[in-house]
């Protein structure tokens, strides 16, 4: 975020653009990484709520509420926005009326979730308060559980011991999985070990496991991969695990990962 | 009329005209900042690269997709002063560490808004709108949820599988709902759903706090899941014609009743009762 030097509007732009990013921002970053003083941060904040682009709290700042609103960040949910709406649209086509169906936590399955209006009697469960909202106001033929657990902050899915006891008793017809990266192994990788176990309980309880994985989560070249798989420290499963992958288009341009090569069906969806 | 502006200043000003309208045309940029053609088609390249737009013909549009979820707007305007200072009077019960179960609501969204700088504390809550809002205001506050279905339509978990899931959460204090009070008819609520949860608040809570604005006194709702006896402390806006106070002298076990409105700035002075 900082730059020492800067004049207080571009400063002000950053400090704004972090809460966006981040959902919050303390004064003694904004100290340390501009090199001012507490008075000139705490002035900066104060300039900045004015303007309706965060709200301070002690010690700092956090984005605008918008109590209405319960969703991802605008730049997540755009990003390879095409490509998700198309995977959306084909792993809806695999869900039959009556099904149970779990949603793991994402913009790719929510995309799915908006693809289910016509199915009827279908369940939900997912641990994503997004998804949930989303489904409990636009789809009403389907029912919609949500998981027990924490929420963290920034974060819109919640994990904990209790989702392990819930999908104890719940089976799945079909489970729809997002991963952060799928590397040349065929290895799936997310950010945070409380939702890898997540996905893992969703795999082991439905009968059906897709992965949802758009062409920029999966990496070919070993150099690329260390630095992504720095952000994504947490395996959950193997491509060869799951019954299909449904992608934008052909994702593996060279050799396909000897994890993925015999079980499982890459989808291409229609764009 | 022509100045000198920022990338930054122009972007910001193009992402605000795309919340309050679905597009915005090169012109409309061009005649805002006086700046050229090729400028604003630069603004909306940049833009549309870190995601936050789409180019059309002409200008561009939105990307947020809709999911500005409506909760009952007109639920949530009305009478929001008083909610605001029952927030913050009953804010004032909650002790640094607590946990404490806060009730769906209208009312509890601006108590939870509240409790912004408390520390160590921990809500318990099956209202999705306020867990969400605090996942993304309040940092400082945790948030645990007892699962369950979503009433469809609504934007709060109902029915047996949150009972079950409440059953082994339980809290310093609650602090609750009700859709009515009258004297001789206790709390009320339309739901049979609420009325059960709400028990399992009262049985699980060590301090048990009501929420309610004064428009709801003098009315009667379908299921009665409480009476004063059950509180300890009623904290409500205001007492036109003394109805509460009178109801409280008379009840069996007297809660602490604090109106709001009645402090200066909405604070609450302490009255000397102990709250162990």
């Amino acid at each position: 975020m900082g730059v020492r030097g800067l004049g207080a509007e571009a400063r002000r732009a950053r400090i704004a653009e972090r809460v966006q990013h981040a959902g919050s921002v303390f004064v003694d970053d904004i100290c340390r990484e501009f090199g001012v003083s507490e008075v000139t941060a705490r002035t900066d904040l104060s300039a900045l709520e004015q303007e309706g682009r965060l709200t301070r709290i002690r010690g700092g700042a956090v984005a605008p509420p918008s109590a209405a609103a319960i969703s991802y960040p605008a730049e997540r949910v755009a990003a390879h926005l095409d490509a998700k709406r198309a995977i959306g649209r084909a792993a809806a086509n695999l869900v039959h009326d009556g099904d149970v169906v779990f949603l793991d936590t994402g913009t790719t399955t929510l995309c799915v979730a908006e693809e289910l209006d016509d199915r009827s009697g279908i369940v939900l469960v997912t641990a994503d308060l997004a998804i949930a909202s989303y489904a409990s106001l636009n789809l009403p033929h389907a029912r919609t559980i949500l998981l027990p657990g924490r929420l963290w902050p920034n974060r819109l899915y919640l994990t904990g011991p209790e989702i392990r006891e819930r999908l104890a008793n719940i089976y799945g017809d079909i489970a729809f999985l997002n991963a952060n990266l799928v590397d040349a192994e065929g290895s799936c990788w997310t950010e945070f070990e409380p939702d890898a176990r997540t996905k893992r309980l969703f795999m082991d309880h439905a009968t059906k496991a897709i992965l949802l994985a758009d062409a920029s989560k999966v990496v070919m070249r070993p150099n690329e991969q260390v630095s992504r798989m720095e952000r994504y420290p947490a395996l959950f499963a193997r491509l060869d695990e799951f019954d299909a992958h449904i992608c934008e288009r052909e994702p593996w341009q060279e050799a396909r990962p000897a994890a993925g090569s015999r079980r499982t069906v890459t989808m291409v969806a229609p764009s | 009329m022509p100045r000198d502006t920022s990338p930054q200043e122009r972007q910001a000003f193009i992402m605000d005209w795309l919340v309050k309208s679905p597009r915005v045309t090169v012109a409309d940029i061009c005649r805002e900042f006086g700046v050229s053609e090729v400028t604003a088609r630069h603004d909306l390249i940049a833009l549309e690269r870190s995601g936050r737009l789409k180019r059309t013909r002409g200008g561009a549009v939105s990307l947020s997709r809709t999911m500005v979820l409506s909760y009952p707007e007109e639920r949530a305007s009305r009478n929001v002063a008083a909610k605001d200072l029952i927030g913050r009077a009953a804010a004032n019960l909650v002790h640094e560490g607590d946990t404490i179960i806060v009730d769906i609501g209208t009312t509890t969204l601006e108590f939870t808004k509240a409790l912004a700088g408390k520390r160590g504390v921990s809500i318990i809550t099956a209202d999705v709108a306020i867990a969400s809002y605090a996942s993304f205001n309040l940092p400082n506050l945790g948030v645990i949820l007892p699962g369950g279905t979503l009433r469809p339509g609504h934007l709060y978990l109902a029915g047996p599988l949150t009972l079950d899931g409440m059953t082994d959460l339980h809290a310093d204090a609650a602090f609750v709902s009700a859709d009515a009070y009258a004297p001789g008819h206790g709390f009320t609520v339309q739901h049979d759903f609420s009325a059960s949860i709400k028990r399992i608040y009262l049985r699980n809570a060590h301090r048990r706090i009501m929420l309610l604005d004064s428009s709801k006194v003098g009315k009667t709702s379908f299921f009665r899941y409480s009476d004063l006896e059950d509180f300890d402390a009623i904290v409500t806006d205001a007492d036109p014609g003394n109805q509460l106070a009178r109801a409280v002298r008379q009840a069996s076990r007297q809660p602490r009743l604090i109106v709001a409105g009645d402090r200066l700035g909405g604070n609450v002075e302490t009255d000397g009762t102990s709250w162990a």
